[in-house]
């Protein structure tokens, strides 16, 4: 943003964005400010295509040497017929996001017609259609965003979709993907979420690899809920992960994204978009003839890492949700002081106030990878004793927190709640460890 | 008789900057070895992206047309950064710093606010798809000998990454090595008031010197620290020349100081004889065949000789050919050094993918083409008198878009605007059509530098002193008593290093370890990590007479095997007084027998004195 001062300037002898002005020796097109830089400096492209900050102090004159085209991006509408085509959403993001190339600014806008102009070769998937759910960046989503999305997607499959594509933002991707997966039961089509880690004006995105590799997975017979994202930092192949085993690992590599302690549903080669699954026992396209859409969510659940020095008062202020997931050390152990050493002391007592008190309290591994398991040491008897559920479970926990939430959705009773939480919906636990899955 | 046609030249010098020691864009080592081995690879494609004007620009499309797989060959000094996989740190103040005062020194006005840019590349030589760059001054100027010489921009930009191999199995394979990309550098470019070759060496010269001979200063001190990287590959030019009547033509990779003269006079002279060539197209009215004429002749190469074609043909390829009316003696025309029309031709249908053309203004013989195989091509061509024909070997559609781009190219009687690529003989081959304007856009990742305030708080102020070229001879001559051999350090990778070793050290026994010994070492396949401490160490037992001069080779030679200084010391023990004395003695003063034994032990002068005092 420009300084009062300069909008005043620029204001009186009528120059907006894309005008072309001249101020001293610099002559060129008026660009914004984009969020960082001098306010007082104005920002000129040359003729020559650079953009140069010019200080503007007092007395010096900016002229308008003429009125320039308007910048902006023009979304097209949405179009195609859903029935037998695959269906691509858009949630917003980096892969749906576009760069005004005059200015940098971004508009996460997209629409399938840019799709289809940006990447021809998705004909090669039959017949595309396409529509914007909303634009937002991932971190700003929550449960609100999720039902949009369940029952959107539930629209496209009753609509005929083949084969549904989400393009998600990254960062909250997983614990969408989650949620989907809790929420849209018994596909009877591929649902995949898509994002980019490179913004898609620079021929290196990785957009154009995933959206491909996605497509291929939605055209598959893998009909679950699953994300498609770069397997490597080359552009060799994408895995599709199940939507309840996948984290992002790692903020900025195109490989971000890993199934933790799961093999990936699948391999999907960017060359011959050949589909290999991985999984043998994963969902088949067909199995069910109608998807069950079980959308409700509680929003009064709460996610906490434990960690040395965690105070008791911090549990204790979590007594007006209805759930609370703990992310606990090693096996599921949070402070205990079972030999009641002078320094150190017990959130127990809180936790099991809180459990008293109604709050359904879930462990899971901050670990992340490998199994909980509350009966090797004192502090992780004593959770179990006091009631805290997830014994041996093995899931990630941002799943366990959005289970938690749907749980809490699908009914009020609280016995039924903790039987749900600890039943395997959707490939968020398994019963056995194997040495293949993705730990590095 | 033609007429002088008047030369215009510019020349845009790129510099590789220490940057004290960092990257642009990240905090890995911007010193990095030719000889270094990479670690892993990444294997990358790029796509076409819209542009700024919602179209795809003609130069990125057009490589992106080729279907190309990248590898990048990762070494020790990149990160993510390099890889694409982090966003780019802040921008390098120290080479921040020393661009604005390259600035100050060629008289330009620095701008208030640095706003980096990202320039499209697709041809791969950087991972994001864009280099990023950014003007740090404007319109300056320098004075020649033959007036004012403009300096239109300065500018500040990440290195690329060095092309190691191109696959021309059709795999589309091109390696990189990613050590070089994101090293700093700057880009200075001049108007086109250069007048001719000469003019062109000098004014580079000039600039280079200027850049080269850059110390750092630090808090008012002078650091000994240059600001510029030497060696080969550090300074290159590109070159944009056209003559009256002609286009401008730009000629990247002109590296080599020696042949700048040759490149710049030499494409002036080529645009003068296609303009010749142009003339008696129109003369003898010749004429291309059209794209329908373009015939299969593979079935008159049955049996041939012509391992071309038949590995081609067996390959699965088609020999497809055209006739090219009134073409004879046209096509053979040299337009440069070892360069016929015919190459320029040539060079067009290699775009499409093909590795070269066959035309009859060649020794067919020489390919192993037969002349019973030529009767049968010219007739199936018709081609008659004075008539030429085109041959390429590929697979059919490739083949068939190669000889669509010959056509093209013989229909146009102007000088195109061209990107060529300097060849090492002086001349220069066409590398693809002269870029669109449009290829720039704001890198928002990064926040505009400000000039007036580079550093932030802790960090010391950096001014940049410059000294001449003159003034550093005239000291280094005063400091070896060498004319040769001041030249070789001035112009060599080890000027500051030489200065500040031979603050301590014997000058010229400095010179010769680091231009002999440490050049022979190398050779042998011994490197060192810091070649500066290393090289110290062994002087200072020389200069401690604990070693002999002849013994520096070895006990460099050790220490680079991972033995300890004190250890190559013990090793290369020097034998000097009584002990030497005893020595001589044992031996019965045969100076001969004694220096071959213990050659590297021993200092001459020393027995002679011996000896001298036993007579």
């Amino acid at each position: 943003m420009y300084s009062k001062e300069i909008d005043g300037a620029l204001k009186k002898i009528g120059a907006e964005i894309g005008d072309r002005i001249k101020t001293g020796e610099y002559e060129g097109l008026l660009m914004p400010k984009i969020e960082s830089g001098d306010p007082n400096a104005l920002v000129i492209k040359l003729d020559n295509g650079y953009n140069i900050g010019v200080k503007i102090d007092t007395g010096k004159k900016i002229e308008l040497v003429s009125k320039g085209e308007k910048i902006g991006h023009k979304a097209k509408g949405d179009s195609g017929k859903v029935s037998g085509a695959i269906s691509i959403l858009g949630c917003g993001g980096t892969i749906t996001s576009r760069v005004e190339y005059k200015t940098g600014a971004v508009f996460p806008e997209f629409s399938p017609s840019d799709l289809l102009s940006s990447f021809p070769e998705l004909k090669e998937f039959g017949d595309i259609a396409g529509r914007k759910l909303f634009s937002l960046l991932s971190e700003d989503m929550n449960s609100a965003h999720w039902k949009i999305i369940a029952h959107e997607v539930e629209k496209e499959i009753k609509d005929g979709a083949r084969g549904v594509v989400l393009m998600h933002g990254t960062d909250t991707m997983g614990y969408t993907s989650a949620a989907l997966s809790f929420m849209l039961q018994k596909l009877p089509v591929p649902v995949v979420l898509v994002g980019a880690q490179r913004s898609s004006d620079r021929g290196s995105s990785d957009n154009k690899m995933n959206l491909m590799c996605a497509s291929a997975a939605a055209s598959s017979e893998i009909a679950e809920v699953g994300l498609c994202m770069h397997a490597t930092m080359s552009d060799d192949y994408c895995y599709l992960h199940r939507g309840t085993r996948v984290r992002k690992m790692h903020t900025s590599r195109r490989d971000a994204f890993k199934s933790v302690n799961a093999s990936p549903l699948a391999k999907i080669d960017y060359s011959s978009r050949k589909v290999e699954v991985l999984d043998k026992n994963c969902h088949k396209r067909g199995a069910s003839k109608k998807v069950e859409l079980r959308a409700d969510l509680s929003d009064k659940v709460a996610l906490l890492f434990t960690y040395p020095g965690i105070k008791p008062k911090l549990i204790e202020s979590y007594s007006d949700y209805d759930g609370l997931v703990l992310a606990t050390t090693g096996l599921g152990n949070a402070p205990a002081n079972p030999f009641g050493d002078k320094n150190a002391y017990s959130i127990i007592p809180a936790v099991k106030s809180l459990v008293d008190s109604g709050v359904v309290v879930v462990n899971s591994p901050q670990t992340l990878y490998g199994r909980l398991d509350m009966n090797i040491y004192t502090a992780g008897r004593m959770l179990d004793e006091i009631g805290v559920i997830g014994n041996y479970c093995d899931w990630l926990p941002e799943t366990a927190y959005v289970k938690l939430m749907w749980a809490l959705g699908q009914t009020k009773d609280k016995k039924k709640v903790k039987e749900l939480m600890v039943a395997n919906i959707a490939g968020e636990i398994s019963e056995r460890s194997l040495q293949n899955d993705s730990y590095e | 008789m033609i007429l002088m046609n008047k030369l215009k030249c510019g020349i845009e010098i790129h510099q590789r900057l220490v940057g004290r020691g960092e990257k642009l864009f990240c905090s890995c080592p911007s010193e990095f070895s030719e000889d270094a081995k990479p670690l892993y690879e990444v294997i990358r494609r790029q796509h076409t992206v819209v542009s700024e004007l919602g179209e795809t620009d003609a130069a990125a499309q057009f490589e992106a047309l080729k279907k190309k797989i990248f590898v990048y060959q990762v070494f020790e000094n990149d990160c993510a950064v390099e890889l694409d996989e982090e966003p780019p740190h802040e921008m390098n103040p120290y080479a921040l710093a020393s661009v604005v005062e390259i600035c100050n020194q060629l008289n330009c006005k620095v701008v208030d606010e640095v706003q980096v840019m990202r320039k499209t590349v697709i041809d791969g030589s950087n991972t994001s798809g864009f280099q990023r760059t950014a003007i740090v001054g404007m319109n300056g100027w320098l004075e020649s000998s033959q007036g004012r010489v403009s300096i239109q921009t300065v500018c500040i930009e990440e290195e690329s990454a060095g092309i190691v191999s191109q696959a021309d199995d059709g795999s589309g394979r091109i390696v990189y090595r990613l050590d070089r990309l994101g090293v700093p550098l700057v880009e200075i470019a001049t108007g086109p008031e250069i007048v001719s070759g000469k003019h062109c060496l000098e004014v580079a010269k000039k600039v280079g010197d200027m850049m080269r001979n850059a110390e750092a200063i630090e808090n008012g001190i002078a650091s000994n620290k240059e600001i510029a990287q030497r060696g080969i590959g550090t300074i290159r030019q590109d070159l944009n020349v056209s003559v009256e009547g002609g286009a401008r033509v730009e000629i990247k990779g002109a590296q080599q100081l020696g042949l700048l003269e040759e490149w710049v006079e030499s494409e002036a002279n080529r645009q003068k004889k296609m303009l010749e060539v142009y003339e008696e197209i129109v003369g003898k009215k010749a004429e291309p065949a059209s794209e329908k004429e373009i015939i299969d002749l593979t079935d008159a190469f049955t049996g041939t000789q012509c391992g071309l074609i038949s590995k081609g043909v067996s390959a699965g390829a088609k020999v497809l050919g055209m006739r090219m009316k009134h073409f004879a003696g046209i096509l053979g025309k040299e337009v440069q050094k070892e360069r016929r029309f015919g190459s320029e031709l040539s060079d067009y249908a290699k775009a499409a993918g093909v590795k070269g053309i066959i035309h009859s203004d060649e020794d067919l013989a020489k390919y192993k083409i037969s002349e019973g195989e030529v009767a049968k091509l010219r007739e199936k061509l018709k081609v008659e008198g004075t008539d030429a024909f085109v041959l390429v070997v590929e697979k059919e559609k490739i083949a068939h878009e190669a000889l669509k781009r010959v056509i093209a190219r013989a229909k146009v009687l102007s000088i195109p605007g061209e990107t060529r690529r300097a060849l090492p003989n002086g001349s220069s081959a066409y590398m693809r059509p002269i870029p669109g304007r449009a290829r720039m856009y704001p890198e928002t990742d990064i926040p505009p530098a400000l000039p007036a305030n580079i550093f932030r708080k802790g960090v010391t102020k950096v001014e940049v002193r410059i000294i001449s070229s003159e003034e550093i001879k005239k000291e280094l001559i005063h400091l070896l008593k060498n004319e040769q051999m001041a030249d070789r350090i001035l112009k060599g990778r080890n000027l500051f290093m030489f200065q500040r070793l031979a603050d301590e050290f014997e000058p010229m026994v400095v010179a010769t370890t680091l231009e002999e010994t440490l050049v022979a070492l190398r050779r042998e396949g011994v490197e060192f990590e810091e070649v500066k401490e290393v090289v110290g160490s062994a002087l200072e037992l020389y200069k401690k007479e604990k070693i002999v001069k002849a013994a520096i080779p070895d006990v460099l030679r050790a220490i680079a095997k991972g033995e300890t200084v004190e250890g190559a010391a013990k090793k290369f023990a020097r034998i000097k007084e009584k002990e030497l004395e005893k020595l001589a003695k044992e031996k019965n003063y045969d100076v001969g027998a004694i220096m071959r034994e213990f050659r590297l032990n021993i200092d001459a002068s020393e027995l002679q004195e011996i000896l001298k005092k036993k007579k």
